[in-house]
């Protein structure tokens, strides 16, 4: 049996597709907590569906570029594989570096070099799912700890914690803005984040007020940033 | 007693919820293996995972300590099992606390947090599940397509921006050292060294900003 056959087996789908089930309990048990814990908190319906449809509209965006990647690993993985890696945690760029880091290691050029032996195959699966469990695993024996400490922190200091928060906020997404905003070599990208920026600041600005257009003020700034790149990048070439 | 009750449950769900994930991650290549009679070595598979699994957990973990106050756990919990939590599971819990106006690190922007996190997994598993039957191929073509492809490879920066900006203005007193000093900072140590360490880097600057943001409060400039 080639590895492909094997990676394209109804039994695979069905592991695969299985899985991806499995693991979408989670959002659906949660969901139901927090609409009841919301409830009990004297959040309004309309309020909490916001929340969701919100988060759903501006999630499509960022999901695009995911389907493309799928393409890129089904050469080498089959059908199923990348489709249950890619619905979890993981990332093409992942996948394809741990997956021919396991190829190496038994002698393969790499993944895409013809055909894997079915054991090496099985190799590969196991190795590319266990590399990248670190987060959750973490999250299982030690986040309710964490968040019992930050919790002690938070309580006697109520006035603090909004400060604190939104430090930690700027100090995250600064971090992750620097790059991009020195990335004088490529201008589309220097365009991306200023213009999608500026747009979010005006739109907000608009939306006092407006509910239905603060719900998208999010996912609207960022496509008129990624058009704005569109546009640098044209007018260089 | 409401209160911890809530919050010992969120633990509950996410810890056996994530087991459950885990387990049925590994059942994949462990069942497919079984079923067709291909031999595993176990002590093998084990000797390679290791070093890949302690260099991903390493930047993993920085990174759940740095989302954890902001999103909450029972956020993190789901972003964690799903994946892209900074280009996607954190902005959408940001966002659907900005709408509703509730401040990260209440219950309230907990809720909401955990309920556009739970929204965005539904979002790209059926994306992705699309794209699998049949929607790969045909939106191939729009993102390679000349003129619109500079739009996703700089839709992070967009994202980031549209997410920035607006907290930006909204508190300019504190932004001014976590924006400030990683700009320092790549122009000190290198982009390539900055971007291969960002994680670690990352939470340098949240703690540095948390202080920063500490001495305004105490001196009364803010707050």
């Amino acid at each position: 049996m080639t590895h492909l056959k094997l990676a394209n087996s109804p039994l695979m789908a069905v592991l695969c597709g299985l899985t991806i089930l499995i693991v979408l309990l989670q959002p659906v048990i949660f969901m139901a907590a927090a609409f009841k814990r919301g409830k009990e908190l004297n959040m309004t319906k309309e309020e909490m569906k916001e929340a969701a449809r919100s988060s759903a509209i501006f999630s499509i965006i960022p999901s695009l570029p995911i389907i493309v990647s799928y393409l890129l690993l089904v050469p080498a993985l089959g059908r199923y594989f990348p489709w249950l890696r890619l619905s979890v945690v993981g990332s093409a760029v992942y996948e394809t570096m741990v997956a021919n880091m396991a190829a190496e290691a038994f002698g393969l050029e790499s993944i895409t070099a013809g055909e894997i032996p079915v054991d090496v195959f099985v190799f590969i699966l196991f190795v590319v799912t266990i590399g990248i469990l670190g987060g959750n695993i973490f999250n299982v024996f030690f986040l309710k700890s964490y968040d019992k400490k930050v919790e002690s922190l938070k309580s006697g200091n109520a006035a603090l914690v909004p400060v604190i928060t939104t430090a930690m906020f700027l100090g995250m997404y600064g971090t992750m803005a620097a790059p991009h905003l020195t990335n004088f070599s490529s201008l589309p990208a220097v365009a991306a984040i200023l213009v999608a920026g500026v747009t979010a600041i005006g739109v907000n600005k608009l939306a006092a007020g407006r509910k239905k257009l603060k719900e998208f003020a999010f996912p609207l700034s960022m496509l008129v940033g990624m058009f704005a790149s569109c546009i640098v990048n044209a007018m260089i070439v | 007693m409401k209160e911890r009750s809530f919050h010992d449950r969120i633990h509950t769900i996410g810890r056996l919820t994530v087991i459950c994930a885990l387990v049925s991650f590994m059942a994949v290549p462990f069942v497919l293996a079984m079923v067709n009679h291909i031999p595993m070595n176990i002590p093998q598979i084990l000797q390679n995972a290791f070093p890949i699994l302690l260099t991903f957990s390493i930047s993993g973990i920085c990174e759940n300590l740095s989302f954890m106050p902001i999103i909450g756990s029972g956020a993190l919990y789901m972003a964690c099992v799903t994946g892209n939590v900074s280009n996607m599971k954190v902005p959408a819990a940001v966002n659907a606390m900005e709408v509703a106006g509730h401040a990260p690190g209440s219950e309230k922007a907990d809720v909401v947090a955990m309920i556009a996190v739970a929204a965005s997994t539904f979002v790209t598993t059926a994306i992705v599940f699309l794209g699998m039957l049949f929607l790969a191929p045909i939106f191939a073509p729009v993102y390679n397509n000349p003129f619109l492809q500079p739009a996703f490879q700089n839709m992070v920066p967009a994202l980031i921006g549209a997410l920035l900006f607006p907290y930006i203005l909204k508190a300019p007193k504190q932004a001014i050292v976590p924006i400030i000093l990683p700009v320092i900072l790549i122009f000190v140590v290198g982009r390539s060294f900055f971007s291969s360490n960002q994680s670690y880097i990352m939470v340098g600057v949240i703690v540095l900003s948390a202080l920063y943001s500490y001495g305004l409060f105490k001196k009364k400039i803010i707050g």
